[in-house]
């Protein structure tokens, strides 16, 4: 048999292997628990890109379907009505009046002129490229613009600070965002003045929408699914959103993106 | 100094001499963490060195070689907090980095001040590998929290940490036990157990070796 003392290091050695073996195995646990862990994080982040995707097809299509609406709003309600009117006036035509006849001719030119003016608008509404041509500020513009064109809103604009181009995603984002904030006015806010401004700052770019109209007392107010798709691209584009209504004194929706995170591709 | 714990010595001092001169070249880089790896490599260096002294020259043992000693133990463990404290991104982790190392530091200049600083105080090993012990738990703790899209086993620093988890926990019983062993076993006996912890310095430096072999790939990449 052995004696106490080589009893006593083969224990030792014994604890120490088992020491040994009891720490490979955490440690190969850890790194075998950390690269299942990362699967389910590279997994994770696809599902996000694959539903961002998403959201950015939507948007498009949603541009798309708001423009097509606008489209056949405008030739039914404006050109159509003008050019009729200009059919009218020139088959009216009494050439025996000559003075009659020139102003009638006359009031057709310009008219015919304004139809031309609302075609090349709307062909300039057809598609998402203005965002990609003209930047974000000046399709903003573009929107107030035809919205004003109706008489019922007085929309104020404003853009402070240094601009900064952001990747064409995002800022078709933000475009959308503002596209449904409108949308929303126009649909239930019964409001007769519009205010869109653009702040730029540092790190931050700061959209605020404001209107005079009959807001809402709180998020179960949120008329369709406009609030929440807002909500939703604010979100994707890492940013904050704020909404303040009260009943009869109007809404205000601010938007608040990091500048920095949004200008890399998404 | 019984052969074994010679050549386990001298062994180890290769090995620590060769992470010594590859951590030097890759100190150069602008990496933080591999600057202050670097400096604990050099203290490591310098614990090994002395040792060497000790064995050849037996005047010194007893005069400087120990105390020396005694101080680059609290050096090294300093150099090795600031390591994790670099290492752990969150605040909170470095939060209780901090406070875990002042307790340590303190019970170990206490334990250095109230025992004979002229022998290797086994009690403060056993307390700084304690004190690392729980800095590798928190390494690993943390690594979860914070999912990076690198390969692990293509990260030097969880090589470092591994290294440093394995020396510290094989050595810890050692350290923790040396009155028992050295009142149970026969002097040459208990220096061989005592080699085991110094065989585990070897291959703490081979994991640094693995670290640094990781380090240059990600360099090549």
């Amino acid at each position: 048999m052995y004696d106490q003392s080589t009893q006593g290091i083969i224990i030792f050695i014994a604890g120490t292997s088992f020491l040994l073996l009891l720490l490979i195995s955490f440690i190969v646990s850890i790194a075998y628990k950390y690269q299942q862990k990362q699967n389910a994080y590279f997994k994770d982040i696809e599902t996000l890109k694959s539903s961002h995707e998403n959201t950015l097809l939507q948007s498009q299509l949603e541009i798309q379907e708001q423009t097509f609406q606008n489209i056949s709003r405008e030739i039914h309600d404006n050109i159509g009505q003008k050019l009729t009117l200009a059919k009218l006036y020139l088959n009216t035509l009494d050439f025996t009046d000559t003075d009659k006849s020139r102003l009638q001719v006359n009031n057709s030119v310009t008219i015919i002129g304004e139809a031309i003016n609302d075609l090349s608008d709307l062909s300039h509404s057809m598609s998402s490229e203005i965002i990609l041509t003209h930047g974000l500020i000046n399709a903003l513009q573009f929107e107030a613009a035809q919205l004003q064109k109706t008489g019922i809103y007085k929309i104020s604009f404003s853009a402070t600070g240094n601009p900064v181009f952001m990747d064409y995603n995002t800022e078709l984002m933000l475009f959308r965002i503002v596209q449904e904030a409108l949308n929303n006015i126009v649909k239930h806010a019964a409001a007769s003045e519009i205010d869109i401004n653009l702040h730029y700052m540092d790190a931050l770019l700061i959209i605020e929408i404001k209107d005079n109209g009959k807001g809402f007392f709180s998020s179960k107010d949120w008329p369709g699914t406009g609030l929440k798709n807002i909500k939703k691209r604010t979100s994707i584009l890492k940013g904050n959103l704020i909404i303040n209504s009260t009943h009869d004194t109007g809404t205000q929706i601010k938007v608040q993106i990091p500048s920095y995170e949004n200008n890399k591709s998404l | 100094m019984n052969a074994l714990s010679t050549v386990v010595t001298i062994i180890g001092t290769g090995v620590i001499l060769f992470n010594f001169i590859f951590a030097s070249v890759l100190s150069k880089s602008q990496n933080s963490i591999l600057k202050v790896f670097f400096i604990c490599i050099l203290i490591a260096l310098l614990e090994s060195v002395n040792s060497i002294f000790g064995i050849f020259l037996p005047t010194y043992i007893h005069t400087f070689c120990f105390p020396i000693q005694n101080i680059l133990f609290l050096l090294d463990s300093f150099f090795w907090a600031f390591f994790f404290l670099k290492v752990l991104k969150d605040e909170k982790s470095q939060k209780n980095l901090k406070i875990l190392f002042g307790i340590t530091f303190t019970i170990s200049a206490y334990l250095l001040y109230s025992n004979n600083i002229t022998q290797v105080s086994t009690q403060v090993l056993a307390v700084i590998n304690i004190c690392k012990t729980i800095f590798c738990i928190l390494y690993y703790r943390n690594l979860f929290k914070m999912i990076s899209s690198q390969n692990l086993l293509r990260d030097p620093i969880f090589w470092i940490v591994t290294g440093v988890l394995l020396y510290s926990c094989i050595s810890l019983p050692i350290y923790c036990l040396n009155n028992y062993i050295r009142l149970q076993f026969p002097l040459l006996i208990a220096r061989n157990i005592f080699s085991i912890s110094n065989m585990f310095i070897i291959i703490m430096n081979i994991f640094f070796i693995k670290a640094f072999l990781c380090t240059t790939s990600q360099h090549k990449a």
